[in-house]
């Protein structure tokens, strides 16, 4: 085996980028979770590469094994292990390996933070609100925001190829304090939807002579949104709780409503 | 009560949303009110629609499965639900309510299905890394995109049978749920916001920054700021938390570098 460099062409990358976006997380299971539509991505590279469909077969049992990342930041640790696997060094695919995962769990993170939680749930209160108000401008500007920072992600992975692994491990400090402080976001932004979008209204109410007091109000005078509060308070607790399920949990919450709802106390 | 047309124009619907959620990822913020404004333009509703898509997209905020756990899949509840309300010529409050009744069910049933689905992948995956060992690269490929016949399956036919077979049986129930169960219903649906965001806050650093919780919180309840403003606000803490904790970094970079030639402490 030679061990010259081969340089992949853009064409070569966006021949890789295509066959991941369409497919990256098929074929999805427990065992390897997302390894199966990496190697049928990287494979047009790879043959490129190496050539001798041999050689790739034994590097494709490495990289079949378990894979899971934040399907964004896959594509450009992808691109990182076939900027290594380039060099065709002897150690290349060890050397991407221990990339790929050392990467994928910080990265993961970082990713679900920013990408999965925290732009879907301001985009969607958003959109949400503005929909049940008739009005679809919400809805386009979560999609236009989407797309935008798919395009980037589609456009730093040429770079990431270029200048390979270094161009994220030279960041992994800074990607972790960026994680944290997206995270402090999130904390901000859940405080705030706790009280604007959870909606736990208390209709229980007595009388005293000509007095109506309502349970509710009198609770809101002392915390705003006090039920909301107490609501998301005791399901983040039973959601601590061993064997709880977020599935199991959605049935006890709507039983627990209905409950609530026939008896009057909410409403 | 739903045309041939409808019934496969659904199932394209969620066939192609289910590949797109999980592969392509462009239509995935906001993601329940685009699927439920599609599901209404098929049923000829495109308001009703997207009122369904606006109420279960606010029940499905802070839902997110890390790590490939499953969770209450609103998007095809939001397809049911809407559907059965437009083809049963509701509008309007009577719509949402008639959308909770089935959507909810089937966005709980969704959390099933999905593990079912991946659960199927196992299969696959076997069978590509045989492929693989044999050099049969074709055969690779083919493996890879069979997995999408159970993956997408799972939830194509729920829905077929759901929109064929199932209809009078569903209207039959809607029609015979009686009033304080729609009661609890609307209850509901302002409760399970609360249940995304404690998945969320299980995922979140909230013994290291859990009073942030109460900024948000009194911006939002006694001042009345939108989502979006507390949003801005919050970038403003975040960018100004990312600074620092850069030039600590830094600073501490110089600390070690400094001290090296005097490491007798």
């Amino acid at each position: 085996m030679s061990n010259e460099t081969v340089k992949l062409t853009k064409k070569d990358l966006t021949q890789v980028l295509r066959r991941y976006v369409l497919s990256r997380q098929t074929c999805f299971n427990y065992e390897t979770m997302q390894s199966g539509p990496w190697v049928w991505s990287m494979h047009p590279a790879m043959k490129k590469i190496y050539g001798d469909d041999d050689v790739l077969a034994e590097k494709y049992k490495s990289y079949f094994k378990f894979f899971n990342c934040h399907p964004w930041f896959g594509q450009l640790i992808l691109m990182s292990n076939l900027a290594v696997e380039s060099t065709k060094d002897e150690n290349a695919t060890e050397t991407a390996l221990d990339v790929r995962t050392s990467l994928m769990g910080p990265l993961a993170g970082l990713g679900d933070a920013i990408v999965w939680v925290l732009l879907p749930t301001v985009m969607g209160a958003i959109a949400g609100y503005q929909a049940q108000n008739g009005s679809i401008f919400g809805t386009i500007l979560a999609i236009a925001v989407n797309i935008a920072l798919w395009l980037v992600f589609w456009f730093l992975s040429y770079p990431v190829y270029e200048k390979g692994v270094s161009f994220i491990t030279s960041k992994s400090a800074s990607l972790h304090n960026l994680t944290e402080a997206c995270s402090i976001l999130g904390i901000i932004v859940m405080g705030a939807m706790v009280a604007s979008t959870v909606n736990v209204n208390i209709t229980y109410s007595w009388t005293v002579g000509d007095l109506t007091q309502n349970l509710g109000d009198l609770l809101n005078s002392i915390i705003p949104y006090f039920a909301n509060v107490v609501t998301t308070a005791i399901i983040y607790w039973a959601l601590g709780r061993k064997k709880m399920t977020s599935g199991k949990l959605i049935w006890i919450v709507i039983i627990v409503a209905i409950v609530l709802g026939a008896l009057g106390i909410c409403g | 009560m739903f045309s041939p047309l409808q019934v496969i124009l659904l199932a394209v619907l969620v066939a192609f949303w289910k590949w797109q959620q999980m592969n392509l990822q462009c239509l995935n913020y906001a993601a329940v009110v685009t699927v439920g404004a599609l599901t209404g333009l098929i049923m000829g509703d495109f308001g009703t629609g997207m009122l369904v898509g606006g109420t279960m997209c606010l029940m499905s905020l802070g839902l997110f499965g890390a790590g490939g756990s499953s969770v209450p899949d609103y998007q095809t509840g939001c397809v049911a639900g809407a559907a059965f309300a437009i083809a049963m010529g509701q509008s309007g409050q009577d719509a949402v309510t008639t959308a909770m009744t089935i959507g909810i069910p089937v966005a709980a049933l969704g959390t099933e299905l999905d593990v079912l689905a991946k659960t199927s992948g196992s299969f696959f995956i076997h069978k590509m890394m045989k492929c693989s060992d044999a050099k049969d690269w074709k055969g690779m490929g083919r493996w890879l995109w069979l997995s999408q016949i159970p993956a997408l399956g799972v939830w194509v036919l729920p829905m077929v049978l759901l929109t064929t077979v199932g209809a009078n049986y569903v209207e039959i129930v809607i029609n015979a749920i009686p009033q304080w169960l729609n009661n609890g219903l609307t209850v509901a649906s302002g409760m399970l916001p609360a249940l995304g965001f404690a998945i969320l806050l299980r995922q979140l650093p909230l013994k290291k920054y859990g009073y942030f919780l109460l900024f948000g919180f009194v911006l939002a309840a006694y001042l009345g700021l939108s989502v979006l403003a507390i949003a801005m606000l919050g970038v403003v803490v975040c960018v100004f938390i990312f600074q620092m904790r850069e030039e600590n970094d830094k600073k501490a970079a110089n600390a070690v570098y400094a001290g090296g030639d005097n490491e007798d402490e």
